[in-house]
């Protein structure tokens, strides 16, 4: 039996509906949607919208125009980070457990425009305490942003808080949500968000290709991208409306297809239910890894406190070496080394070597967790 | 007799959206191709049948939709009516 516990990176099995509804677009309808008035094309502008709608319930948008198609979540943290218009000497506060692909276009933005990043520290096991970001704020402060939840260790940050903060002091929040969407409840509103970014590709069980950016009425971002619409075509300047203005090309039809049934898939299950399933499977992931003797685990070790992510290393065991074991001689995936994040590294002290991540997703089992520790255990020996 | 109107949005997801809440208020629409008079764009407009002008204004006031032209279809022209 081969086994999967790599779903931080992307899920996998993905529902049935959900490679049938990619199938069935492919087969069956074919066309670009917004683009012309044929039937195909009216059945794909139909699908886009009610994808949004169903994205915007999820989230507690209003207005489902202004979420955002791009092609993963990546995308969308780029299209908040570079094209919210920042300056020489605008500041921005962010965590030291960002994923790249907030850290990159940071640094890009330190070099070319000289902004100024206040990395916030986490403790060794991902904390924040929100008061740290407090106390960095300043007048020249435009922008805050924090994952939602680590992809190395797990740790759930306290958006909510931190977001109160960002609002008193009218600085824009962007959370990057890829690996909390669709494995636990949470509402924009509430948490002030004005920019939230993730994938379609992990906890929603979409397939690769789609992600999405939402973007708070009343934010004005320029686009990454400019082009066809299928809008205001007389018109030579990039329409300014949403979602129109960030959405030049075509579009991921068959991705956004897929996209829809496993948002469906999971309204379902109900988003409390799939967090309650996720927290025992994570608990019993935690208790069996404690019990292997040179075994390390790193994190919170509370299923209350992070996400289905356990990152472990053996006592004097390279986890590259342990990663190609478990897959070559037990067919298990996990994601071994630095996962996008060498701050998260440095932060719980496991730079440059990195650690061996096990992420759960909706489709493991406790046999699944069982074969793990065996595994585990006679590769410690 | 309802009088036959043509809604244009500048978004075509604003185009889906009307359709939906329309509908649901019980109205009679149709997506069609944007008539050739209204706009040289190849994209899809709303078609109603409704006798109050007002009613399909109130409706889409109330989901925030603002159209980009609300034409009414009097023989063969189309006559701006917002
Ligand atoms: C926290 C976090 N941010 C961003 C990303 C990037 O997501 P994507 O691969 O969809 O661009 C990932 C996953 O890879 C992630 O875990």
């Amino acid at each position: 039996m081969s086994i999967y516990f790599d779903n931080a990176s992307t899920s996998y099995p993905k529902p049935e509906c959900v490679f049938e509804a990619m199938k069935y677009y492919c087969k069956n309808i074919g066309a670009n949607a917004g683009r012309s008035a044929h039937r195909r094309s009216v059945y794909a502008s139909k699908l886009v919208f009610e994808t949004r709608e169903s994205i915007a319930g999820l989230i507690g948008a209003k207005d489902s125009s202004r979420i955002i198609f791009t092609q993963n979540a990546t995308e969308a943290l780029n299209l908040s980070i570079l094209g919210c218009g920042l300056k020489r000497g605008d500041h921005i506060i962010t965590s030291s457990i960002e994923h790249n692909s907030v850290m990159r276009p940071l640094k890009f933005l330190e070099k070319e425009r000289k902004i100024l990043v206040d990395i916030i520290k986490c403790d060794k096991n991902g904390l924040l305490d929100p008061s740290d970001i407090k106390s960095k704020i300043t007048k020249k402060t435009k922008f805050i942003i924090i994952n939602h939840a680590s992809n190395v260790i797990g740790t759930v940050l306290p958006i909510g808080a931190i977001g109160q903060i960002a609002h008193s002091h009218n600085i824009l929040f962007l959370v990057d949500a890829a690996q909390t969407i669709g494995c636990m409840p949470f509402d924009i509103d509430e948490n002030h968000i004005d920019l939230l970014a993730f994938s379609g590709h992990k906890a929603l069980l979409g397939p690769q290709g789609v992600g999405c950016l939402y973007i708070r009425e009343g934010i004005d971002l320029n686009p990454l991208k400019f082009g066809g619409t299928g809008s205001y075509s007389e018109f030579e300047m990039q329409p300014d409306f949403l979602p129109d203005r960030f959405e030049s090309g075509t579009l991921n039809l068959p991705g956004i297809s897929g996209l829809k049934k496993g948002i469906e898939f999971i309204k379902e299950k109900r988003i409390i239910n799939i967090q309650k399933q996720m927290h025992a499977l994570t608990d019993e992931l935690i208790n069996r890894l404690s019990k292997i003797e040179k075994l390390i685990i790193y994190g919170t070790r509370d299923k209350t406190l992070q996400t289905g992510i356990v990152s472990l290393n053996l006592n004097g065991k390279e986890p590259s070496e342990v990663g190609k074991v478990l897959d070559n001689e037990y067919d298990i995936a996990v994601r071994v080394g630095l996962h996008c994040s060498p701050q998260t590294h440095k932060t719980i002290g496991t730079f440059p070597k990195g650690t061996v991540r096990i992420s759960l997703g909706l489709f493991n089992t406790t046999e699944h967790i069982d074969r793990l520790c065996e595994a585990l255990c006679q590769i410690t020996g | 007799m309802s009088d036959h109107w043509i809604i244009i949005f500048e978004s075509v997801h604003f185009v889906m959206k009307a359709e939906k809440v329309l509908k649901e208020h019980g109205i009679d629409v149709n997506l069609v191709p944007t008539p050739r008079q209204i706009s040289s764009d190849c994209g899809v407009a709303l078609e109603v049948f409704e006798k109050k002008q007002n009613k399909i204004k109130n409706i889409l006031q109330e989901n925030a939709l603002v159209p980009d032209g609300l034409y009414r279809k009097e023989r063969n022209e189309y006559i701006i009516k917002n």
